[in-house]
């Protein structure tokens, strides 16, 4: 799952030079090289001197396909069969090598050499345990299998294929994709090998669990693919609607940044009202903590909180859960001592459940009961797959209230080594990365594999709890953070945001809300019991529901004015 | 041009509420009003937008009354292009980023680089939806400028994308988005052309829009004016050239190029595609580009049907 906001620049730079090699990859490459190996022997038949000419070329020291020039115009050597065909992954300033090493010039001797380099993989991947390697070793247990002295030879492999490919005039890149991707991880791993690189072999698929080995070349290292960019460019600007904090893309990128700045959004009004609400009716403590989860106290506060909440908000109120185990547990406990029966004498109530269908039917009829007026609430989780896509504007999304921390751990190799690499090499934090991360890039916490829970992790501090927000955000609260311009724009919105856990209330996580959010938490909203919270909603809403009248000078941009400059015209 | 004393006086207002929040020093801007009409088939629709003064630049706004976010944020940009060196800029989504960039950096290029082949500027963008809404916005404002300056639009600005965006073959731009690729390659694949030419294959397994354009291409000069993936697919079409490689070829010659990230950061294709940039190119990544378009340019939906390149010059007063 891939979400539309999450393709952040780092990700974009790793990505393009990460290559993930799966099992079944190595046997389609096998029928590639067989296929090849009967097209050259065909070939070879009709139009010999191709390949002589080629080899001559190749030793003439013209690995690559000539590039399309892009000051001349277009010549007659319109070199369009190259076009999205990936060359070797060097940087374009990289000098090429200078020539195609002896043991691949010729045809034949290098679809051998493939072979061997596809048997090696291939072997490689059946191991049991999950491993990481450093580039070099790898190499040269590489360059071994295979009888290869010389290292200049993984590094032309990608070129050299493609420049076989065009020889052979084969002109459907795509079936042979399996093989071009085999040799791009070749060159990849050749070309940084002293670089952040890292090879991570996972025989296990962290979700399943089943036995799927993955082979990944991992790119630690984002500055790798943008550094040409910054050297060269005299500017380069990135701007976007996130990426506090602001001296982590300059550090991360390794670039000098003379300028950089947040802009606040300017706002009409107070149209978002966060508290933190850490005690219930009762005093006790909320939280979502593990060991405080068995007991029944919790749910019974979150579950009066809900109810006082839906007695005093108008219009649609989500709640979002740490997780659907969590979930389930609490509203078990809220039928057990009769709270759901209440509950549903307020509001109309509906739960997201895991099934896809089921859940995009609960949203549906949720909005439904929200636009008949007298609203609804909807149970969601966190990172449920729903809440992802839901727009919360409006009557819709009036109050939210987030029930506990989601925690986030995560288990994934190819993160925990780039969260070493980074702190190593640019002497960014772990914790510092996850923030700002997760705050970029949900998908990225996705695609990894982040897993709910493990209090005893080294992420389980503070600062975690605060990506979680960040996801809550970027979730629940659309009409906040991404939408803003829909949404706050919008004078007749507003929105009450909770978030009921005491771990909330701490500084440390406090200071490093978005500014936006910030100005708005005053002290008096912190740290509330629940009939302490009502008391901020009710007057923030009463507040809300009131015209709006010219009172700022954002008022300024009504339509009449509009109107009158019309007429004079 | 026109002035009203009410909205001056607003005006007035909007500006010394500004003044405690911005934190920019200098003279902030001078704003000046201007109302153009367009006219368009039997309709006239008025278009409102205001030149700011941004540290002696004068900048062409589309919008009527800018946030203060926006005018801080040109500031700093501003600063960050005099001096020549890289900038990180955050600003909530949904303020006008876009728009606010593009206006600033269009000024900056017509007005502070006087050779005009050096006025290069790249805006990276992540999908190609985006890429569409960028192309909208400086639609907007080119149209905004050539009616608010009265000097002819000098800029060209196309966008690029893959073959699957851009094909108009009528066989392969019909495939499966995924064999558009080896469909094309394997009507213009050197070999293949060759292969025609010297009459040893049948003259139907090549795509005449490549030749054509071949033919005629390299000579051409494109009009001024901001071509889009559609302006590009509906060019091609009228002359018979292949827009991807018009697009392809535009990248080179264009004053701002709108393309996706990869053209940049992937190292296979930036090879291919942007090693030719030149190194004062000002290179701008956009981070997510707002879905939700301001009430000012819904209403001037129907307006930009109009903004097509080749008509630039259409009904401005």
């Amino acid at each position: 799952m891939v979400s539309d906001e999450a393709h952040n620049i780092d990700n974009v730079c790793i990505e393009a030079l990460s290559v993930d090699l799966e099992e079944r990859i190595f046997l389609s490459a096998s029928q590639n090289i067989t296929q090849l190996d009967s097209i050259i022997h065909l070939k070879k038949r009709e139009a010999s001197e191709q390949f002589r000419a080629e080899y001559i070329r190749i030793v003439s020291g013209l690995p690559r396909i000539p590039i399309l020039n892009q000051n001349s115009q277009f010549s007659t050597e319109l070199t369009v069969n190259i076009d999205d065909v990936p060359l070797a992954s060097v940087t374009p300033d990289d000098a090429p090598p200078e020539s195609v090493p002896e043991p691949i010039r010729k045809a034949e001797e290098f679809v051998n050499f493939l072979r061997k380099l596809i048997a090696f993989l291939a072997g490689y991947i059946k191991t049991e345990t999950a491993t990481q390697e450093k580039p070099i070793p790898f190499l040269l247990g590489l360059a071994s299998a295979c009888n290869i002295q010389d290292s200049n030879v993984f590094r032309v492999t990608h070129s050299r294929l493609v420049s076989l490919l065009s020889t052979a005039h084969v002109s459907s890149w795509s079936e042979f994709r399996p093989l071009l991707v085999i040799a791009d991880f070749v060159t990849t791993l050749a070309t940084y090998e002293r670089e952040g690189m890292s090879i991570i072999l996972e025989p296990y698929n962290d979700f399943t669990g089943e036995h799927e080995p993955v082979l990944r070349l991992a790119c630690l290292d984002a500055s790798l693919a943008i550094r040409w960019i910054t050297q060269k460019f005299r500017n380069v600007i990135i701007t976007s609607g996130t990426l506090s904090p602001l001296d982590t893309y300059p550090r991360m990128l390794d670039f000098p940044v003379v300028v950089s700045a947040s802009m606040n959004m300017s706002m009409e009004r107070r149209c978002v009202c966060p508290l933190i609400m850490c005690k219930g009716a009762d005093q006790t403590v909320m939280s979502s903590k593990y060991d405080d989860r068995q007991t029944e106290d919790i749910p019974r506060n979150y579950g009066h909180a809900l109810i006082q909440l839906a007695s005093n908000v108008p219009d649609g109120i989500v709640a979002f859960f740490v997780s659907y185990i969590f979930m389930q547990q609490v509203i078990k406990c809220w039928c057990d001592c009769g709270l759901l029966e209440e509950l549903r004498r307020e509001k109309l109530l509906f739960v997201e459940t895991q099934d896809p269908t089921e859940a995009s039917l609960a949203i549906q009829n949720y909005k439904v009961a929200c636009d008949s007026g007298r609203g609804a609430i909807l149970l969601s989780v966190a990172r449920g797959r729903a809440a992802e896509g839901i727009d919360l504007d409006l009557q819709y999304g009036r109050c939210c209230i987030l029930f506990g921390v989601p925690f986030q751990y995560t288990e994934s190799r190819v993160l925990q080594a780039r969260l070493r690499f980074l702190s190593e090499k640019f002497q960014i934090r772990e914790d510092d990365f996850l923030i700002f991360d997760v705050s970029q890039n949900i998908s990225l916490v996705r695609g990894f594999g982040f897993v709910l829970i493990r209090s005893s992790t080294p992420y389980s501090n503070v600062t975690v709890y605060y990506c979680s927000i960040w996801i809550i955000f970027k979730q629940a609260m659309r009409q906040a953070a991404q939408c803003a311009g829909r949404v706050i724009r919008n004078k007749n919105d507003y929105g009450v945001v909770i978030f009921a856990d005491k771990r909330f209330s701490r500084a440390k996580l406090r200071s490093k809300l978005p500014s936006w959010i910030a100005q708005f938490l005053t002290s008096d909203s912190v740290d509330l019991d629940i009939s302490g919270a009502m008391m901020h909603i009710r007057s923030f809403l009463l507040q809300m529901a009131q015209p709006t009248g010219q009172t700022s000078s954002f008022d300024l941009r009504p339509d009449h004015i509009e109107v009158e400059f019309f007429q004079r015209d | 041009m026109c002035l009203h004393a009410r909205d001056l006086f607003c005006f007035v207002l909007f500006c010394f509420s500004l003044l405690p929040s911005s934190r920019v020093s200098g003279s902030f801007f001078r704003p000046r009003f201007s109302l153009c009409q367009l006219r368009f088939l039997d309709n006239t629709y008025t278009y409102r937008m205001v030149v700011l003064d941004i540290d002696g630049l004068p900048v062409v706004f589309p919008y009527q009354f800018p946030y203060p976010e926006q005018l801080s944020y040109m500031s700093h940009l501003k600063r960050a292009l005099d001096s020549g060196g890289h900038a990180v800029l955050e600003m909530p989504s949904g303020t006008g980023k876009t728009q606010t960039l593009l206006s600033l950096i269009t000024a900056y290029l017509t007005n502070r680089i006087s050779d005009k082949s050096r006025r290069k500027f790249v805006y990276c963008t992540r999908t190609v939806e985006e890429m569409y809404k960028v192309l909208d916005e400086m639609k907007i404002l080119t149209a905004a400028r050539s009616a608010e300056l009265s000097t002819p639009n000098e800029l060209l600005t196309a966008g690029l994308a893959s073959r699957r965006h851009l094909c108009i073959h009528p066989i392969v731009s019909k495939m499966e988005a995924s064999s558009i690729d080896n469909g094309c390659r394997s009507l213009t694949s050197s070999w293949v052309r060759e292969s025609v030419q010297q009459g040893t294959a049948d003259a139907n397994t090549y795509c005449d829009y490549l030749e054509t354009y071949d033919r005629e291409g390299a000579e051409a000069i494109l009009r001024p004016g901001v071509y889009s993936l559609n302006d590009l697919r509906a060019y091609g079409l009228r002359r018979n050239w292949c827009p991807y490689f018009l697009a392809r070829q535009l990248v080179s010659v264009a004053n701002i190029v709108v393309y996706s990230y990869h053209y940049l950061l992937d190292p296979k294709v930036a090879g291919i595609v942007s090693t030719g940039l030149p190194p004062e190119s000002i290179i701008v990544f956009g981070m997510y580009v707002s879905r939700s378009f301001s009430l000012v340019l819904e209403r001037l939906n129907s307006l930009r049907i109009c903004l097509t390149p080749d008509r630039t010059n259409f009904g401005f007063r």
